[in-house]
């Protein structure tokens, strides 16, 4: 499945070969490709000497391409100065802070956050706002994010010292290109 | 390399928000159903969801099921969500099954819990998941705000 589609014509090429793949999983009991790693990069990103906020990597996702009751998760690792200064982590998605989380005595962090489309692709929902598990205080997190149209991931990181670092380790990109239509279980049947 | 038979792919998503109010019994917001056959002696599904629910003091339950073992099983009270990622794993036997502690908050980090073990038929079996609440007090509401399955098959 190609993942560079901008347009309306190959968005629609690409729901075209995504219902093709459904049919031949049918006929052969092979999985559809709805889990797409659409972004993979483990070189480090090092930002500069500032206290400024600074966005280390931006990753496009194309209008149209996540369907209405699709998925994107995202999975970053972050290194950073063990010291009492504070490091912050945050990530933006379609000009909106989704995630923001300050480190002081620490040196790594692994996060996974998730904006789930709820039947639209101008309705999203999402979990803690630090990319963590389990309980919170914090809102869940309703988004009008417009996925028809192209929309940034942000990786940024700010500093309170300047002379320390806070590095983007890797990050990754998944689509849940769940049915858009059916919002329901393929039918699977015994291998 | 080519592994044919080694596979991640999605087999539910539904962000459509499913609510519990009104009585203190265990209740289902969703079930799921992993058709028989669908896992292999060396797959597993994983799980991932959303729960919300108001910040008090009484009991809040938020469980979820394997063909009815309980593989996810929490107690919120004074926080508002709970977001959860768990897997359960066919152990090289299609009627032997693996996942983390229940009581694993997220479904991630350390606990001294003790694993959760099942010996569910998976090839013979259609195996539903459940998500579902139990209220300490009728008036509150749980909410799944969004559920995710994804399931595995190996070729072992």
């Amino acid at each position: 499945m190609s993942l560079t589609v901008l347009s309306k014509r190959g968005a629609a090429m690409q729901a075209a070969l995504f219902h093709a793949r459904k049919r031949r999983f049918t006929r052969l009991q092979m999985a559809p490709e709805n889990n797409i790693l659409f972004h993979h990069n483990a070189t480090s990103a090092v930002g500069t000497a500032t206290t400024s906020l600074e966005a280390l990597r931006t990753v496009t996702i194309p209008g149209n391409i996540v369907p209405p009751n699709g998925e994107i998760r995202i999975t970053a690792h972050y290194s950073m100065t063990n010291s009492a200064n504070n490091k912050t982590i945050s990530m933006k998605f379609g000009g909106v802070t989704v995630m923001s989380q300050v480190f002081t005595t620490a040196t790594n962090n692994r996060f996974q956050f998730a904006l789930a489309l709820r039947n639209s692709r101008a309705s999203q929902v999402g979990g803690q706002g630090t990319g963590g598990w389990g309980t919170s205080t914090s809102a869940v997190q309703n988004r009008t994010i417009d996925m028809t149209q192209n929309q940034d991931v942000v990786f940024e990181a700010t500093k309170a010292s300047a002379g320390e670092t806070l590095q983007l380790e890797y990050s990754m990109i998944e689509l849940i290109n769940f049915d858009a239509h059916t919002n329901r279980d393929w039918s699977l049947k015994p291998r | 390399m080519i592994y044919p038979r080694s596979r991640i792919f999605t087999i539910h998503h539904n962000a459509i928000i499913a609510s519990h109010t009104g009585n203190t019994s265990a209740t289902a917001l969703r079930t799921v159903t992993i058709p028989a056959g669908a896992m292999g002696a060396n797959g597993g599904v994983r799980i991932t969801g959303l729960f919300s629910y108001p910040n008090n003091g009484n009991n809040k339950t938020l469980s979820v099921l394997f063909n009815g073992t309980v593989i996810y099983n929490i107690v919120a009270t004074t926080t508002v969500h709970n977001r959860f990622q768990i897997s359960v794993h066919n152990r090289n036997s299609v009627s032997s099954q693996v996942a983390a502690p229940n009581g694993l908050n997220g479904g991630w980090g350390q606990t001294t819990g003790a694993l959760v073990t099942a010996s569910h038929n998976t090839d013979t079996t259609a195996i539903p998941i459940v998500f579902r609440t139990t209220l300490g007090s009728a008036a509150d509401t749980v909410n799944l705000e969004y559920s995710h399955i994804e399931l595995f098959t190996s070729g072992g």
